[in-house]
């Protein structure tokens, strides 16, 4: 038997119908609205019951948040396939940062909080709460696809989780003092950021390892 | 060319017998001309293929309809040669020396003219050596390149033209034609 008729016959032998992966724009789709959802529902009670303080820049810097989330969830829905072509994960993960710096620096009130170090730590628990089942969602859809970047796709994807945490806690929560956002809600969402990126690495190395057949 | 492997891609993932007998016989030359322009071992070459093949079986719901399919197959065949050189280099790692040397197996090489560009290839960088290979070897275009290996299309193409420099350099150096 010939080296090809081998593979012809391996492959052969194991051939059911795949079902392809649904197009870039509905996973594009899917990733953005599981990163807004909580933002979404959060401003919803908020409007209701008069919890949301924020206006104005407030608002406006959310927005960008928000807006962000879309390229973000596109690059992680292209990664899903091999061979689409230059990453730019890492360009996300660093853009994504410098605009959290940006919304903390205009929102927040360095008067409000002199002090270094907050003593609570609920918001960033809370921030990490909600990033949870929304990195959950993403790894559910990352799932189906031949992930060969992983440790940028799940950067990515804890970008996105941690997004979610961040914008949740700047519309629920109303301190305004810088310490307290740069721990707290900064804080939450740079720290999912660095978990995932770190459980992509963790990925790479588990399937590097792992016999193929 | 293109729209041909793009239909076969879709067949096999119907999972018509046929598209595999089609795809192996067409990509396979391709994929081994790709990897004994980067291995140079024969052995090690084939098994590569096989792996890949088996790859891009357990991957083929990944290839989405409609993109470029030769892209997908190269990134795939990439990321296999990676994976067998980090594995190579943890193997080393692990070697331990002995006082006895065992027989060293014969390996099959190219030879003649081939071994000559492989000589020069082997001079270049890896990601260099690459976009040559995907390029000139397997005829892919700037573009494809790119999406295989993560690229830009400006990168891959100066890869390509520091490699041709370098070749004329070392080709001229050596006395070659």
């Amino acid at each position: 038997m010939t080296p090809m008729e081998q593979i012809k016959a391996r492959l052969k032998a194991d051939l059911a119908p795949a079902r392809p992966l649904a197009s870039e724009k509905s996973y594009t789709a899917w990733f953005v609205l599981a990163a807004w959802c909580p933002a979404a529902l959060l401003m919803l009670a908020g409007s209701r019951s008069g919890w949301n303080s924020k206006a104005g820049w407030g608002l406006a810097a959310l927005a960008v948040l928000l807006a962000a989330a879309w390229p973000a969830g596109r690059e992680l829905a292209r990664l899903m396939t091999p061979g689409s072509g230059a990453s730019r994960g890492g360009v996300f993960c660093l853009a994504w940062l410098v605009t959290l710096a940006v919304i903390v620096a205009v929102t927040a009130d360095a008067a409000a909080y002199p002090g270094f170090g907050d003593p609570e730590w609920e918001c960033f628990r809370f921030g990490v709460v909600v990033a949870l089942p929304v990195a959950a969602a993403l790894v559910w859809g990352i799932a189906r696809g031949h992930v060969l970047r992983r440790t940028e796709s799940a950067a990515v994807l804890g970008l996105l989780a941690g997004g979610a945490g961040f914008a949740a806690l700047e519309i629920g929560c109303p301190i305004r003092g810088l310490w307290h956002i740069l721990q707290s809600h900064y804080g939450a969402g740079v720290a999912i950021l660095a978990i995932g990126a770190a459980a992509g690495l963790l990925w790479d190395r588990m399937t590097r390892r792992r016999p193929i057949g | 060319m293109d729209q041909w492997i793009e239909q076969r891609l879709e067949a096999w993932q119907r999972g018509d017998p046929l598209a595999v007998d089609e795809l192996v016989d067409r990509l396979y030359p391709a994929l081994l001309r790709f990897f004994l322009a980067m291995e140079h071992e024969r052995s090690d070459a084939e098994d590569l293929v096989q792996e890949t093949w088996i790859r891009l079986h357990k991957a083929r719901h990944s290839y989405r309809p409609g993109s470029p399919a030769l892209p997908w197959i190269y990134a795939v065949a990439r990321h296999m040669r990676l994976d067998h050189l980090r594995k190579r280099m943890r193997v080393k790692r692990k070697e331990v020396g002995m006082e006895v040397l065992p027989e060293i197996a014969v390996v099959e090489k190219l030879d003649g003219k081939e071994t000559e560009i492989g000589a020069l290839l082997d001079e270049l960088p890896e990601a260099q050596r690459e976009a040559v290979v995907l390029t000139k070897v397997n005829g892919l275009s700037l573009e494809e390149a790119a999406r295989a290996t993560g690229s830009t299309v400006g990168a891959v193409k100066q890869k390509v033209f520091r490699a041709y420099e370098k070749i004329r350099a070392l080709a001229h150096e050596r006395g070659l034609r």
